[in-house]
């Protein structure tokens, strides 16, 4: 007695000539759940996150009132940076300091060429690190002091302003704090520019 | 003679996947389009390129004045048209259009609610990054003498 059958490719041929071919196919599709499930998460993590950021900031009004109030407890000074076209000269006024103890803090920064880590690009920028180094000596020195007035040449474009304002705004402490530089920045604008209005 | 064998009968519980997977992908392409599409509409609308920066604090629902790389708004309404930088007529006065439209603006606003919230004197400013100073000076210098102050003006978080 022999069984049917011989069908070299499938595994019926016991019952009758016609037999069902069925494969069992697992799929393991825990590691796929798991790799979905993290990236669903990060995704609802970052959904939700700003992207967009404030900087506040104002500038000069004239108003009726000019007489000055002066606090008298902490020594401040204003700092005001100009920029131009190839450098930045920052200087610092008080009206409570003598000029001389102020100018030895002040500073002009040139341009230096930095190279991009992530690209090895060389790019040519305003020296941001010196600034905000010559920013943290005033601060160290005047721990009272928080405004800036920045007057740009009309040409600077947006994007070297804000570049200047987050130099000037805070410094990366080793221990990963911020130390606040100048935060209140008033943008103000060069007496050439004022004088055009006449 | 019988075998042994294990005791206690085993069920077999088939977990169908196919629903839930559906239903994870689909969260999962939404939420990449998503978020693609939240940074593309900041930049799309009239042309502005924010510039990146490593400020933190987050926007606030302000007045907005947008000046786009083509024209300058208030929230979506169209104030003047910007051509190389630069708008039309003299390039250092106060520029009437932004200037009216915020004050009406300002107007609407107190006889709404009053002038008590100091905070609604805040424009939030969007400039494209190559806009020039002398452009976002007079944007900011008419939104001051139009009663607006203060500025917050948008980045892009580093």
């Amino acid at each position: 007695m022999s069984f049917g059958g011989g069908h070299k490719d499938g595994l019926g041929g016991l019952f009758g000539k016609e037999s069902a071919t069925s494969y069992e196919v697992y799929l393991n599709l825990t590691p796929l759940m798991d790799v979905m499930s993290n990236i669903l998460f990060f995704l609802l993590a970052a959904f939700g996150s700003t992207l967009v950021a404030i900087l506040p900031t104002t500038v000069p009004l004239r108003t009726a009132d000019v007489s000055p109030t002066i606090e008298a407890k902490e020594d401040k000074v204003t700092v005001t940076l100009r920029v131009d076209a190839t450098s930045l000269l920052m200087a610092l006024d008080s009206p409570t300091l003598p000029p001389e103890q102020l100018r030895a803090l002040g500073a002009q920064l040139g341009r230096v060429t930095v190279t991009n880590a992530r690209t090895g690009e060389k790019l040519e920028q305003y020296d941001y690190a010196g600034l905000t180094a010559a920013l943290k000596r005033v601060k160290e020195r005047y721990p009272a002091s928080q405004t800036m007035v920045l007057v740009p040449n009309d040409d600077i474009i947006y994007e070297t302003v804000v570049e200047i304002m987050d130099a000037a705004r805070d410094y990366q402490l080793p221990s990963g704090h911020k130390m606040v530089l100048f935060d209140e920045v008033v943008m103000s604008s060069t007496p050439a520019s004022e004088s055009k209005k006449k | 003679m019988a075998g042994g064998g294990d005791s206690g009968s085993e069920y077999e519980v088939n977990i169908n996947l196919t629903a839930m997977l559906d239903v994870l992908t689909n969260l999962l392409f939404f939420l990449m389009f998503g978020l693609a599409a939240q940074q593309s509409a900041i930049e799309l609308e009239g042309g502005v390129r924010l510039p990146v920066s490593s400020a933190e604090l987050p926007p606030k629902h302000n007045t907005t004045v947008v000046v786009g790389e083509r024209e300058l708004r208030i929230e979506k309404e169209v104030i003047a048209t910007v051509t190389g930088g630069r708008l039309p007529g003299n390039s250092t006065s106060r520029i009437e259009s932004l200037y009216r439209r915020l004050v009406t603006l300002r107007g609407k606003r107190i006889a709404a609610s009053g002038p008590k919230d100091a905070e609604e004197d805040t424009l939030l400013v969007l400039c494209d990054k190559t806009t020039p100073y002398a452009l976002v000076r007079r944007v900011l210098v008419t939104s001051a003498e139009a009663g607006y102050p203060k500025f917050r003006m948008g980045v892009l978080m580093q």
